[in-house]
């Protein structure tokens, strides 16, 4: 299982990368508050031309007064299908999916379950690794050199999925989604 | 200009104190956690007028099904006799917050006491900082009507056998002295005879019970961990053994405390 995991974490990343080189036109400086990823993360991506499909690496961290200390690093996939407004240099882009993986770093979590203390599927998820899907609401302030985009996000993770498949009576949607706030700033390649 | 400026940090500010603003699935605590319910529940045990029999619900390893685990309210909810609910831990699968606030929000619906022992599954992530933090230590007492509640940590395979856990010192000095009780109920999640259960500490631990059942005689031995609903007399000790079963199997185990001794009901629901 732990080989099938990393393949499809590189998998992701090699799609991600293939796809930048590809059309290459931006580049992304991101800061956001909760969302999953950490208390507050930030990192860098990449954009093509338009800006609509974006990768961005990110690091997050959660101190210990909020419930950690925490680490981690996200990779995270977001596409910008369409815009409903424009007035002037603000746009709004109300709906834009987004994939994202993270992974908790740190000597207490792990790939996989040590084998040293459990049988081979005795826990048989993975504790530091977790997949997101979700969806942000953009709000874009064209400037001179830069885009800058605010977003409302939200996401759910794989275990809070299948939780909330096998207790669709006694579980809400608020029990699955978990929001974040950020600015990204978009810079045009010269 | 200047009041819709105001508007956005106000609004802003509400969202960011907004309980869906998660940090990370695997932080341990957020700002509106439940604290040390256990505690609070013990107090109510203690401060309720004692009846002629003492009625304890015992379930246990409810893990993610939150379906089941309401019909258990429901139906423990329906039983007036019932004095509190003990737990025998797995109150979570992964160790994660948000399971632990799910299943903790089930409980509270419960209209009466609660007791929630650690389960190994309960230790996952940093799920051992959350139970501490929602319900208190792993290791706790109380006693009500001169019965002695002994909670304690069992999951020996969680800490790698190290011979720490079960804590013996911790247990003998709490149950080989003091005398404001005559009798003793003791709760953990892993049982001594089981492969999870640090079983270098097993010929102690038996002796543990043996020491502590001639001095203050032990009412029921009360595990969980294994899903099976079984309440027998064990051949190795003679102590009456309980194992409520799951939640997901239906079943629990109403232990009845009189004056003439204990007797026990095998319920499904």
């Amino acid at each position: 299982m732990e080989s099938g995991m990393k393949k499809l974490l590189f998998s992701i990343l090699f799609f991600g990368i293939v796809n930048c080189l590809e059309a290459q036109q931006q580049k992304i400086t991101t800061i956001q508050y909760a969302g999953s990823i950490g208390y507050l993360s930030g990192g860098l991506g990449i954009a093509n031309k338009s800006g609509k499909v974006q990768h961005e690496l990110l690091y997050g961290f959660v101190p210990k007064y909020y419930g950690g200390p925490l680490d981690k690093v996200t990779y995270r996939l977001t596409y910008l299908p369409f815009k409903i407004k424009q007035k002037g240099k603000w746009s709004w882009r109300p709906i834009n999916p987004v994939v994202f993986a993270s992974y908790n770093i740190g000597n207490q979590f792990s790939l996989e379950h040590s084998h040293k203390n459990y049988d081979q599927d005795y826990y048989w998820w993975s504790p530091a690794l977790r997949f997101h899907v979700g969806a942000n609401t953009a709000l874009l302030i064209s400037g001179e050199k830069q885009i800058t985009m605010l977003y409302l996000e939200a996401n759910t993770n794989d275990r809070y999925v299948t939780t909330y498949w096998d207790n669709t009576t006694n579980m809400s949607l608020g029990d699955l989604f978990y929001f974040g706030l950020g600015v990204k700033f978009l810079f045009n390649e010269q | 200009m200047a009041a819709r400026k105001y508007i956005y940090v106000v609004l802003l500010l509400f969202l960011a104190s907004c309980k869906q603003f998660e940090f990370d699935p695997n932080q341990s605590v957020n700002a509106f956690s439940a604290d040390r319910l256990n505690y609070t529940n013990i107090e109510r045990i203690i401060n309720e007028t004692s009846r002629e029999e003492m009625v304890l619900a015992i379930t246990g390893d409810s893990h993610l099904d939150y379906d089941n685990l309401t019909k258990f309210v429901h139906h423990a909810n329906a039983d007036p006799m019932i004095d509190f609910v003990i737990h025998t831990g797995d109150l979570t699968d992964h160790g994660l917050l948000k399971e632990f606030e799910w299943a903790v929000s089930l409980l509270q619906k419960l209209n009466k006491a609660f007791v929630v022992t650690l389960g190994n599954h309960d230790l996952l992530s940093l799920g051992e900082d959350t139970y501490k933090h929602m319900l208190g230590g792993s290791n706790f007492t109380f006693v009500k009507d001169s019965i002695k509640f002994v909670f304690f940590n069992s999951n020996g395979r969680e800490y790698g056998f190290k011979g720490k856990i079960p804590d013996l010192g911790w247990l003998n000095k709490e149950l080989l002295s003091g005398s404001d009780y005559k009798n003793v109920i003791m709760v953990s999640h892993v049982p001594y005879w089981d492969r999870d259960f640090d079983l270098g500490l097993k010929p102690d631990y038996l002796r543990l019970l043996h020491d502590v059942n001639s001095r203050t005689p032990i009412l029921a031995h009360i595990n969980g961990h294994l899903h099976m609903q079984t309440v027998d007399v064990r051949p190795d000790n003679g102590l009456l053994q309980i194992l409520p079963g799951s939640t997901g199997s239906r079943t629990y185990v109403k232990l009845i405390i009189g004056k003439n001794g204990v007797r026990y009901e095998k319920i499904t629901f």
